[in-house]
């Protein structure tokens, strides 16, 4: 299951988006930046930018979270899950 | 707003000795033990590199160690005496050669007496956001030095930089916050403003008529990217097409397109030295063309950086180039053969570099956390003299003289440097959350300054957690790992100091949690439940999905 999070961004402006590129999972709309608060912001990061990738596991925990694209790592982290 | 305020300013804020006395001596106790080849070093210890002497870093309590020398009582909570004495006729025969007292870890947190001098300065700085929805991302300077003109999602902006201690607002033009994704801008002489711009194209401005940015002439264009001016032809890279365009500009306010030719495949910026251009292209690396004919680029040669080229900058004698190259920091070419730029050194920074410009004999180079000074007197061999994490994300640097501003998302600010290089302590996060049923949480100790960073003391403030700390001389861009372990039980709010070498924070803490709420997100915490709708109208909970992985995927359109 796959969530795209996007804070602070208009609806047109996120359908524009998902069109262009064809993206098929859902995009949520974080319009008021609250999740950003609690995930995007002030993290075990060394930077804190655009994008970040968190796979949580079947138990609701966090097992993987980066903000640069490893895809390799967020496969083993899925993989991990799956196997449990 | 997306990245809070300068963290390291705001920990250096805090004072470092609040720790009760009784706290000082609960850090784990690590010992000078006598110098001693590698394979001597006694079980439960390891041998520092940079001063060849043993140290032993846990209290030979928490991991019950037999065979650990004892360690020395350290009632009172004066860590430092015994410091002194262990240090004294022990390293005399250390073939590591290391006269000095040798540096390691105290239980407290008192910074080094003999600081070093910081060769980096940080100038005033305006806070753009309050004006305009910045999201800087490109930067210029007039070439008199007192203007800087800005770009980003917040249309164009441009500050008065004459006095550098405090720079004021002038003005700026667009307001419509997800119709004005600019990417970069040239400056004309005479006050023109060439912007490119995802939505709009080509845009130019007239920015000395008054205060607001005049748009006079507008081009719809899609992919539009990095500019050089070169007389009165304007070279624009498309990066829709993989395309260097050439563009008569003899009448700058109606611009013409004259020709492209392609070679590219995800160009951003074109820089222009004699005769040659250098295109930073972030998927072929650098791309040179010969403008011998200045309309009439032709393909010189395609150097595969083996990395993300995402900005260009030569030395002052233009012997030399320099790329930001994301994550393998900054590339140093020879431009001896001028067609075949030859990679001489490569500058690992601690972050992936997107921007670098130079001036006088300084290069600097930011990367979404720092602005990095660089000595380049000799320009094939540069000299990493410091960083400085800024107010948000550093975007875009642009150098005139000894001075640096630096397009920071939300503002604008100015740094000199002069001075030899010393280390700087970054860690990775100031907030650690641990599990309260107990936990091994791990925080990254950076340097991304250009000195060893050595660090002398640590403390934590409850004795219920433990650390271990991997090597306490950090080189420059270089990290270590510090580990805390606690065995869990109810709350914990707990605060670590940390004293080093960084001339900017001496002393820095970081704060340990755990709470049953769980805080903020972080691996091996819950992950904080969200209710959020999507494009479709559908309603998500997070908490609903347990029972298979959820990839949660952060992104945004810009």
């Amino acid at each position: 299951m796959v969530l795209g999070i996007a804070s602070h961004e208009p609806v047109d402006t996120l359908t524009e988006f998902r069109d262009r590129f064809g993206i098929t999972f859902p995009i949520l709309m974080d319009t008021d930046g609250s999740v950003n608060g609690q995930y995007a912001q002030e993290m075990a990061f060394p930077s804190a930018a655009y994008p970040q990738d968190w796979v949580v596991g079947t138990d609701g925990v966090v097992v993987y979270a980066n903000n640069g694209f490893e895809l390799d790592a967020m496969v083993n982290a899925i993989e991990n899950e799956l196997r449990e | 707003m997306k990245r809070p305020q300068n963290a390291r300013q705001s920990r250096a804020s805090r004072a470092p000795s609040r720790l009760p006395p009784p706290y000082a001596r609960l850090g784990m106790l690590a010992m000078v033990l006598p110098a001693c080849a590698p394979e001597d070093c006694p079980k439960g210890s390891v041998r520092n590199l940079a001063d060849g002497l043993c140290y032993q870093l846990d209290d030979g309590e928490a991991e019950g160690t037999a065979g650990d020398p004892p360690v020395e009582d350290d009632t009172g909570g004066g860590g430092s005496g015994d410091d002194g004495g262990d240090s004294g006729g022990d390293d005399g025969g250390d073939s590591g050669g290391d006269t000095g007292d040798p540096t390691h870890i105290s239980d407290s947190c008192e910074p080094p007496a003999d600081l070093p001098t910081d060769p980096l300065t940080d100038l005033g700085a305006f806070h753009l956001q309050s004006e305009a929805f910045a999201e800087a991302v490109d930067i210029e300077l007039d070439t008199a030095g007192g203007v800087a003109v800005l770009v980003g999602q917040g249309g164009i902006m441009t500050v008065n930089v004459s006095d550098p201690d405090n720079p004021t607002w002038i003005g700026h033009h667009g307001d419509d916050l997800f119709r004005h994704r600019f990417y970069h801008l040239e400056m004309f002489p005479g006050g023109l403003v060439y912007a490119t711009n995802w939505d709009e194209g080509l845009v130019v401005y007239d920015v000395m008529s008054g205060p607001d940015p005049i748009p006079n002439y507008e081009l719809e264009a899609e992919g539009y990217g990095g500019m050089a001016l070169h007389g009165d032809v304007l070279y624009m890279v498309d990066m829709n097409n993989g395309e260097l365009m050439v563009w008569d500009v003899t009448d700058p306010g109606n611009p013409v397109e004259l020709t492209s030719v392609g070679g590219l495949s995800a160009p951003l910026v074109p820089i222009l030295h004699d005769g040659t251009i250098y295109v930073a292209d972030n998927a072929l690396g650098i791309v040179v063309y010969d403008i011998s004919d200045a309309t009439s680029p032709t393909i010189a040669g395609v150097v595969d950086a083996h990395a993300s080229v995402q900005d260009l900058s030569f030395s002052a004698d233009g012997t030399t180039l320099y790329a930001a190259a994301g994550g393998a920091g900054v590339q140093v070419y020879s431009l001896d053969d001028p067609t075949t730029p030859t990679l001489v050194e490569t500058i690992p920074l601690a972050y992936s570099v997107i921007s670098v410009d130079t001036g006088d004999d300084l290069l600097w180079a930011v990367n979404q956390q720092d602005i990095v000074a660089i000595d380049i007197t000799d320009p094939r061999v540069p000299v990493v003299l410091n960083a400085h994490r800024t107010g948000q994300w550093s975007m875009h640097v642009a150098a005139a003289g000894s001075r640096a501003w630096v397009a920071d998302w939300g503002y604008i600010r100015g740094y000199e440097a002069s001075g030899g290089a010393v280390g700087s302590l970054d860690p990775s996060t100031d907030q650690l959350y641990l599990s309260p049923e107990g936990d091994v949480a791990t925080v990254s100790l950076m340097n991304p300054g250009g000195d060893d960073l050595v660090i002398s003391g640590i403390t934590v403030s409850d004795e219920r957690v433990s650390w271990d700390l991997d090597d306490n001389t950090i080189e420059p861009g270089e990290s270590a790992t510090l580990t805390f372990s606690w065995d869990g039980g109810g709350t914990l709010e707990a605060d670590v100091c940390i004293a080093s070498n960084d001339p900017v924070n001496p002393t820095l803490d970081i704060d340990l949690v755990a709470s049953a709420d769980g805080g903020r997100a972080g691996i091996g915490v819950t992950a904080p439940d969200f209710v959020l709708d999507d494009l479709d109208g559908r309603t998500w909970r997070l908490s609903d999905l347990r029972g298979r992985p959820v990839v949660l995927a952060y992104f945004a359109t810009w």
